[in-house]
């Protein structure tokens, strides 16, 4: 029972990496906490940037959300605690 | 000299009889500096806000042209917090031993002008990360007479645009020399966008 539940919550966390990623922007770069836009000024015509805080999922998130899913997967298929049913 | 008083003021200079100074502490928070590294995963994209400084010339001398930019390091921002620490760290910047980045200029040649506007090289000491060397910079100069009230202040005053793209190499100014090459590049490609203003009065 223990072993099917961490195989979803695997399962689950590879999965949500993935969406979480590919609809906060699928940003092939590091992660990021701002999101930074250029702006004009309208009478000097400088070109400003303007910073808001936004988490942005970079490779290091997808990287490590998964190979976490993938551990925690993998450990499901060990042997522990089956000698003692046997 | 001459050369620059004519770009940077000789515009309005008719107008103008005493020494007059363009603050760039912009309480708009427009000027700006934009930097950029290559690095394996991405490029690193940073920007600073935090810039000051005044540039003065004098019509009744026109070789006596004075002037700095500031840039608080602490303003220096990118977008992973992690990679930011880095950067304002003993390390890399060491921000807090060297609070400022300063561009004092020296002398002004090849001056181009066209109206209002025109293109210059400007040569001054660059100090970074406690390091000061003479470098050159392209700058384009642009005066805006009688603009500065548009901005939404109360003062009468004119504008000086200045933009300039220009490049340094990291190692010249003590930042890791010749270390984390493969991290990090060496060349640091810089683009400044500022606007001094000169009040009236």
């Amino acid at each position: 029972m223990l072993r099917r539940t961490l195989r979803y919550v695997a399962i689950l966390t590879i999965i949500g990496t993935l969406i979480a990623w590919a609809v906060l922007g699928a940003d092939r770069g590091w992660s990021k906490t701002s999101v930074t836009t250029m702006q004009t000024d309208a009478v000097t015509g400088l070109e400003f940037p303007t910073t808001i805080d936004r988490f942005v999922p970079g490779l290091d998130f997808l990287f490590t959300g998964v190979l976490a899913g993938v551990v925690l997967l993998g450990l499901t298929f060990l042997p522990f605690g089956q000698s003692s049913n046997k | 000299m001459r050369t620059f008083f004519l770009l940077a003021i000789g515009f309005t200079s008719a107008a103008i009889a005493a020494p007059v100074s363009f603050d760039f502490k912009d309480p708009k928070g427009v000027n700006n500096v934009v930097f950029q590294l290559d690095a394996p995963l991405e490029s690193i994209n940073g920007t600073a806000s935090g810039i000051s400084g005044t540039i003065t010339a004098d019509p009744a001398n026109p070789a006596d042209v004075k002037g700095k930019i500031i840039v608080a390091s602490e303003s220096l921002h990118v977008p992973n917090p992690i990679m930011k620490g880095h950067l304002h760290g003993a390390d890399w910047l060491d921000v807090k031993t060297h609070p400022e980045i300063v561009f004092e200029l020296k002398t002004v040649t090849n001056v181009k002008r066209d109206g209002n506007s025109g293109t210059a090289d400007v040569q001054g000491t660059f100090t970074l990360h406690g390091i000061s060397k003479d470098i050159t910079v392209p700058v384009t100069v642009t005066l805006l007479p009688g603009r500065l009230k548009d901005r939404g202040g109360d003062q009468e005053g004119d504008l000086l645009v200045i933009r300039s793209k220009f490049e340094i190499n990291r190692s010249d100014f003590g930042i890791k020399a010749g270390q984390a090459t493969d991290k990090v590049a060496e060349q640091i490609s810089i683009s400044l966008s500022l606007a001094g203003a000169a009040p009236k009065g």
